[in-house]
Parts: C-alpha cells; sequence; structure tokens
C-alpha cells in the first residue's frame, strides 16, 4: 500500500516536472536567470544590475543574476550560447562579442545567439589634463604628426575596444602615440592623467565623468556620431572633421533558437526598463548612453562592429582565426 | 550646523537600525569564507534604489565596515581569512585561538577595528581634499615602489627561514603570472582554458593554503593522538591588552588611511605593511606569528582605518578606488548625486551624513564585536569530527561563490593539498600570498613606467625615493637589531 502511494507520488512528480516547461506562451513561469560574464561591481555588473531590477517588474518574475567572470566575457559567451534555449537564461555582451573571435579566443560571435536587445553604449573618447597645450582634438593631431611615438596615451590592453579606438584615430590619421598599457583597464587612465603621469589617456565619457566634472581633465573628442547626452560641451571627434567612430555596446543575448515570442517579451520588458526613470537617472548621471535597439536593429549594429573590428584586428596584427 | 544637521538625521532609531543591521549583514558576509565587501554590496544594490539616499548609503556603509572586519572571525576561529584584508590576522589570530584565547583575539580585533575605523573617518573628514591630491601623485612608478615596498614584509612572515620565506613569496609570483598578459596579449600558462585567461584568483587559493590545509593537518593529528576537545578561556582583554591596543594604533591607523586612500591598494595591502611596520618595530618579533597580539591589532586596525581613506578619492574626486566603492558610487548616482568636489557644496548635509553614519558604523563593530566575542569561541568546542568536514564544506563553497565556478574549487583544492605540504617543508603560507597579491602590482606597475617614460622615474620620483628609504629601513632594521644583541651578548 505504502509503496503504491510512493510510486504514485513520483509519478505525478514526474509528470508536473516535464509538463511545465516548453510553453512559450506561459514564459516567463519561473525566474531568469542573467549571467554576467564580468566581476561583481564592475561596470556591466552596475549597469545590468539597475537595468535588471527594472525589467522584473515588467517581466512579472525576479532575475537572478550570477557574475561568471572569465576572459572578458569569453566564459559567459559560452555557457549562455549552450543553455537550453527556453529564455530563462540569458546574459550581457560588450564589444568582445566581436572581438574575441577575430581574436581566437573562443570561435562564437553574436550569430551563435539570439540578440534580445542593444541597451547601452559608451563611445571612446580622448582626455587630456585641465592645463594641457592641446586645445583641439586638430592641435593634438598634428603635434602627434610632428612628433610621431613621443605623446603618451593611456590605453587599456592591445585588443581591448578602448586600445582599438586610439588605434583607429592612429590609423586614420596616419600618427604614433606612445601607447600605455594599463593593467586595471581603462578606468586608471583618467587618474593618470590628471596626476600628470601621461599626457592623454582614451576613456569612455562614463569613466571619465568624475575627473571631468571635477574639473581635472577635459575632452578633445568623443567617438560617438552625436554628443552625449551628459557631456553636451565634449565635441565629437566628427564634428571635427574627424572619421572616427568607436562604440561598446552591450546587448543581451538568449541561446540561438529561443523562440521569437520569448525574445519578445524579453525584448519588451528590457525595453521598457531602459526607458523607466530610475535607469534614466542612473546612467545620465554615469555619463553612459541608453539604446533601446531591436533584434533587427542590433543585428545590422553587429555586422556593421564585426567588419570593423576584424579590419582594425587584421591592421594591428591581432587577428587570428579561432579554433 | 550642517553638522548638527547630519547628526540629527543619524539619530534616528530608522537610521541606526539600518547602520548596525548593514554592519550585522557585513560581518557575516565577511566571515564566511569566499563572500566579500563587494558580493554583499551588490546584492543589496537594487534596494537601495527605493531607499532615500542618506539611508541606502548608510546601510551599505555599514555593510562596508562590517564586511572588512568580519573575516577576522573565520580567520581567528578557522584560520580561513574569510575575506582578503584579513590574511595576515590569521597569522596571530588563528595560534591565538588554538592557546584556548579565541575571545580574546576577538576583542583585540573588535577594538583595534573600531579605532582604526574611527581614525580612518576622521582623517576623512579633515583632510580629504589633501589626501586625494596625494592620491593622484602615485603613478605606475610609484605603485611599483610600493609593491616592493609591500614585499619587504615576506621577512615578517617567513617565520624561521628567510630563504624559505623568498622561496614561497617566489611561488606566489609565479602563479601571479598565470593569465592574459595586459601588455602583449600572450596567454601565459593558460593551456588554452579561458578559466585560466584571467588569471589565478588569490581568494580560492588563500582558503586553500589557509583553511583546507589546516583541515588536512588536523585529520592526521587526530588519527594520532585521538580526540582533542579544546578548552576555552580568557574571553576579555585585560588592561595590558587595552595598552597594546592603544600603543598600535596610531602607526596602524595611518598606514591604513595612507594606503586606503590609494587606489588599487586597500585594505589588504595596508594590513601587510601594517604587520611588517608592527614586528619590525617590536622588541620581540619572534613572537609575531604565534598569537602575539600586537599581529592582530596591527593588521585589524589597518584593514579598517583603510575604510576611511578608501572614501577619499570616492566623495572628493568621484574615482571609485576599490570595487566596494565603485558600488557605492552606483548607489549614489542612482539618486543623482555624482561625488566630486561639487557635493561638498550642493550636498554638504549629505556628505557630513556619511561622515556621521561611518562613525557610528565603526562603533556598531564594537557592539557586535564585543557582544560576540564571547560566544563565537565556542565553535571550537565543537568536536573535530564534526567542525572538519563543516569547515572543508566552507571551503569549497566559499571557493565557488567566488566566480560560481567549479574551477576555483579545484584550485582550492590544489592548493590545500600544496598548503599541507609546504607547511611539513617550513614554508610559510602568507609569504605565497604575498607573493601572488603584489607580484602583479609589480610586474603591472614596472612594465607601465617602462612603456611611458623608461624606469628612471622609479629612482628620482620623490614618493618612489621615501618609499625606497621606508623599504631599506624595514630589510636593514631587523639585521641591525640582531648585532646590537650579539654586541651586547659578547660583552
Amino acid at each position: 500500500m505504502k509503496l503504491k502511494k510512493a510510486v504514485a507520488a513520483a509519478a505525478v512528480c514526474l509528470a508536473v516536472l516535464f509538463a511545465v516547461p516548453a510553453l512559450a506562451a506561459d514564459f516567463p513561469a519561473r525566474p531568469v536567470t542573467y549571467i554576467i560574464g564580468w566581476a561583481t561591481g564592475g561596470g556591466s555588473d552596475l549597469v545590468s544590475r539597475v537595468l535588471c531590477a527594472e525589467a522584473e517588474k515588467h517581466l512579472g518574475q525576479p532575475i537572478v543574476i550570477v557574475n561568471k567572470p572569465g576572459g572578458s566575457g569569453a566564459k559567459a559567451y559560452v555557457e549562455i550560447s549552450q543553455a537550453k534555449p527556453d529564455g530563462y537564461t540569458i546574459g550581457n555582451t560588450t564589444g568582445t562579442i566581436s572581438t574575441h573571435k577575430f581574436m581566437g579566443v573562443i570561435p562564437i560571435g553574436h550569430e551563435a545567439f539570439e540578440v534580445v536587445i542593444t541597451f547601452n553604449s559608451d563611445p571612446g573618447g580622448l582626455w587630456v589634463k585641465k592645463d594641457a597645450p592641446w586645445k583641439t582634438l586638430k592641435e593634438f593631431v598634428e603635434d602627434a604628426r610632428k612628433r610621431p611615438g613621443e605623446i603618451t596615451v593611456a590605453a587599456s590592453n592591445p585588443g581591448s575596444i578602448t586600445r582599438l579606438g586610439l588605434q583607429l584615430l592612429e590609423l586614420k590619421e596616419n600618427v604614433k602615440f606612445k601607447i600605455a598599457s594599463q593593467s586595471g583597464g581603462e578606468s586608471a587612465g583618467p587618474s593618470l592623467v590628471a596626476g600628470g603621469h601621461v599626457d592623454a589617456c582614451q576613456a569612455a565619457p562614463v569613466t571619465a565623468k568624475s575627473l571631468y566634472d571635477a574639473g581635472e581633465i577635459r575632452p578633445l573628442g568623443i567617438m560617438s556620431e552625436t554628443r552625449v547626452e551628459a557631456f553636451p560641451d565634449a565635441p565629437t571627434c566628427m564634428e571635427q572633421g574627424y572619421d572616427v567612430v568607436m562604440h561598446n555596446a552591450r546587448q543581451i543575448l538568449a541561446p540561438k533558437g529561443t523562440p521569437k515570442e520569448v525574445v519578445d517579451k524579453l525584448y519588451a520588458a528590457f525595453k521598457a526598463a531602459a526607458e523607466s526613470e530610475t535607469f534614466k537617472k542612473f546612467m545620465n548621471e554615469s555619463g553612459s548612453m541608453i539604446l533601446t535597439w531591436d533584434q533587427k536593429q542590433s543585428a545590422e549594429f553587429l555586422e556593421k562592429q564585426d567588419a570593423q573590428f576584424k579590419e582594425l584586428l587584421q591592421q594591428v596584427g591581432l587577428y587570428k582565426e579561432a579554433k | 550646523m550642517t553638522l548638527l544637521a547630519a547628526f540629527q538625521t543619524v539619530f534616528t532609531f530608522k537610521m541606526i537600525a539600518l547602520i548596525f543591521g548593514g554592519s550585522a549583514l557585513g560581518i557575516i558576509v565577511g566571515a564566511l569564507p569566499g563572500l566579500s565587501a563587494t558580493m554583499g554590496m551588490a546584492l543589496m544594490l537594487p534596494i537601495t534604489f527605493y531607499m532615500p539616499p542618506s539611508e541606502g548609503i548608510l546601510m551599505l556603509l555599514g555593510l562596508y565596515t562590517g564586511a572588512v572586519f568580519g573575516g577576522a572571525y573565520s580567520a581567528i576561529l578557522l584560520n580561513i581569512p574569510g575575506a582578503p584584508p584579513s590574511v595576515m590576522t590569521s597569522l596571530d589570530g588563528y595560534p591565538m585561538a588554538q592557546r584556548g584565547e579565541a575571545g580574546r583575539a576577538i576583542s583585540l580585533a573588535t577594538v583595534g577595528s573600531t579605532l582604526g575605523g574611527i581614525a580612518g573617518v576622521i582623517a576623512l573628514i579633515i583632510i580629504a581634499p589633501i589626501l586625494a591630491r596625494f592620491a593622484l601623485r602615485f603613478g605606475p612608478a610609484e605603485y611599483t615602489v610600493l609593491a616592493v615596498f609591500g614585499l619587504s614584509a615576506i621577512v615578517a612572515v617567513s617565520g624561521k627561514s628567510l630563504a624559505r620565506g623568498f622561496a614561497g613569496a617566489a611561488l606566489g609570483v609565479l602563479l601571479s603570472t598565470v593569465g592574459m598578459d595586459n601588455f602583449t596579449n600572450v596567454s601565459r600558462f593558460t593551456f588554452g582554458s579561458i578559466e585560466l585567461m584571467s588569471g589565478i584568483n588569490f581568494i580560492p587559493v588563500v582558503i586553500g593554503l589557509f583553511g583546507l590545509a589546516e583541515v588536512i593537518a588536523q585529520i592526521l593529528e587526530t588519527s594520532k593522538e585521538g580526540v582533542i576537545t579544546r578548552t576555552i578561556n580568557r574571553l576579555f582583554l585585560s588592561a595590558s591588552d587595552f595598552g597594546k591596543v592603544l600603543k598600535g594604533l596610531v602607526p596602524a591607523s595611518l598606514i591604513g588611511i595612507v594606503i586606503g586612500v590609494l587606489p588599487g591598494a586597500g585594505g589588504t595591502i595596508a594590513s601587510i605593511i601594517s604587520y611588517n611596520h608592527a614586528m619590525q618595530s617590536s622588541k620581540d618579533p619572534e613572537k609575531f606569528g604565534t598569537g602575539a597580539p600586537e599581529g592582530i591589532i596591527a593588521a585589524e586596525t589597518a584593514n579598517n582605518a583603510s575604510v576611511g581613506g578608501a572614501m577619499v578619492p570616492l566623495l572628493t574626486l568621484g574615482v571609485p578606488g576599490s570595487s566596494p566603492a565603485a558600488i557605492l558610487l552606483g548607489a549614489l548616482l542612482i539618486h543623482n548625486l555624482r561625488p566630486g568636489p561639487m557635493l561638498f557644496t550642493t550636498q554638504p548635509v549629505l556628505i557630513n551624513t556619511i561622515f556621521v553614519g561611518l562613525l557610528a558604523a565603526q562603533f556598531s563593530l564594537l557592539l557586535w564585536g564585543l557582544a560576540t566575542a564571547r560566544i563565537a569561541p565556542w565553535i571550537l568546542a565543537v568536536r573535530k569530527e564534526m567542525m572538519l568536514p563543516t569547515i572543508a564544506v566552507l571551503c569549497v563553497i566559499g571557493s565557488f561563490a567566488l566566480k560560481n565556478s567549479f574551477f576555483d574549487v579545484g584550485i582550492m583544492l590544489v592548493s590545500g593539498v600544496a598548503g599541507f605540504f609546504l607547511n611539513k617543508l617550513g614554508v610559510k603560507p602568507g609569504t605565497v600570498i604575498l607573493g601572488l597579491i603584489l607580484g602583479p602590482m609589480f610586474e603591472n606597475n614596472l612594465r607601465s613606467t617602462i612603456e611611458i617614460s623608461g624606469a628612471a622615474p622609479i629612482f628620482t620620483s620623490p614618493i618612489c625615493i621615501v618609499l625606497w628609504v621606508l623599504t631599506a629601513a624595514m630589510v636593514l632594521y631587523p639585521i641591525c637589531k640582531m648585532f646590537r644583541l650579539r654586541k651586547c651578548g659578547t660583552e
């Protein structure tokens, strides 16, 4: 009797286990896991936490954040690509989704995923000390032309988006800077400029904003098409006649094969979150750009980004076919 | 007037509850190996979005303060530094607890942390702008020599054999070279593994070398001698202990504040340097590492003093020098508050509220620390058959929690076994950790200096020269002392 009951109970349990998932219309029926491929407290981490706190309200289910740092997002990309394509495992990118596959780090790029949304971009920018001799990007570039390899610019490690932005300027203008690597990424750059240790640094406005607000450093050119909202006084490179655009955008990825309905639901929730007052306040104060590109717009952007990074990496000698 | 308003804001039931609650949570997070201040704060961050700014910030500050202190519990009771800044605490805290004086060790850590923390906040209030200017003067060259200065602590932690100490540190430096090289983009010793690309994280290594190695040692010891139940006596501080705290307070706080101000240095390096200083200036340095109260005081006072220091670049320049500071920055930004010189003029009450709240957080340590100093040591009375597996499980969870990675659990297991044998060979695990922390700081900054301007600034910058002199003093002083003693002996 007891055994029979136990068997029956087990059968019911199994039936429930197998019956619950699969239905895209019910999505989300349980919490969604959001994988961040960077450490707690970093840029991707803070932005994602603020965004997810808002997106939860629209999704109707909690979003559980899991940090899996490793290889500038590489580890997380691989894990998301291998997760069950049901929308319950998602995560965010940076520009490394395009650079990794061209540097032989991992064989996959954005084409191995369903891209839910592009929600933010941080363009590159060139910054100098408040009392530096160069007033405009033109003066800076012309000075570099006269003294090749003498002006020191802090710019992260080779192959980083930060460094590639600076090298794009070098290649387009045929000038040469003395580039100094930073082990801590681009965040150290503005402090090094303010302390007079280097002549300039390449850093996104979001990284430079504190010392810019404090009046310690000033921008020579931002590498976006239009001015960044939080920096109305910071000119872009383009408006000074330099065709240098370098974005480091963040997308949200779902595994390839995630049903369209599910991706659409996720898009709606994250779009609403990106447009929320809380997120806007946070991003504006940080000096970051908000985007709400859908799947199609994101794909177009990522194709362009792939082409740009592939060419750049070939030119700086870092291109490597992934195994 | 603003200060008065700040006091009125902080000293309400709700605020005090948030600060004390935050610090209690912080202590738990800090005490559990692998869970760090950063992680605890990141988890609480979304909650602060819906609180008024002063409330959210003060809760996070309480959590931060508590977490820096909380690591001392596991360091003292289990020989597992719960958080990186308490690595040095375990060197003397654990031997003292093994003598049956766990309560005394916790009390020493509590009083040291509280007083150090208060010193840090006072420095923050009085000379923050000056300290921030000072921090900006630290470039790659200065950090290079600071790493050398830190490495001089090998002398302090290597125990009897200096040669073995250097061997341990060299092993640590070697491990630190694993991963993607930031300057050439070449993978070093990664064997094609993505996991190894970002290097060997030192937290699983710390947990293994200290915690698991001790578990292995105790298992083997037990099988020989049967179960030992430890006695617990001395729960409170004596007057002479309190005198030692006061004596160690000034140098340890100064070191904590100055190092805490530097972005990228922080509590761990502050406690290493402070421990080294305390040992070199002590009359009987050979007691360090065997349960010397001065060792616990030096480490704990300095790492909590660094909390106030770490707030300096954040509040005055808006530059977060550490991960916890970056989260505080996020919490401020969400409320349209960007730290920096402007915040002092536009939000004087909030700034003062932060100061007063941080001060209150230090007192919460005193309350929690002294209240638990009587209870926590009874953990040691638990029978070993139950205790050892529990610690082993904690080691596994702690190393997994950091990055949600089984790979790190593997690193912890290997480090544990290695730590057991290193101890047998007389190599102190502390030296390996020193190499692992300071190796990359030295390498990256040295190469950065050379990339920018060649190696010259390392010997010509005024700050570097001062650091070289201090390093020389640290290394030469014990030798001079030895000669003097020898002279006394022959005469």
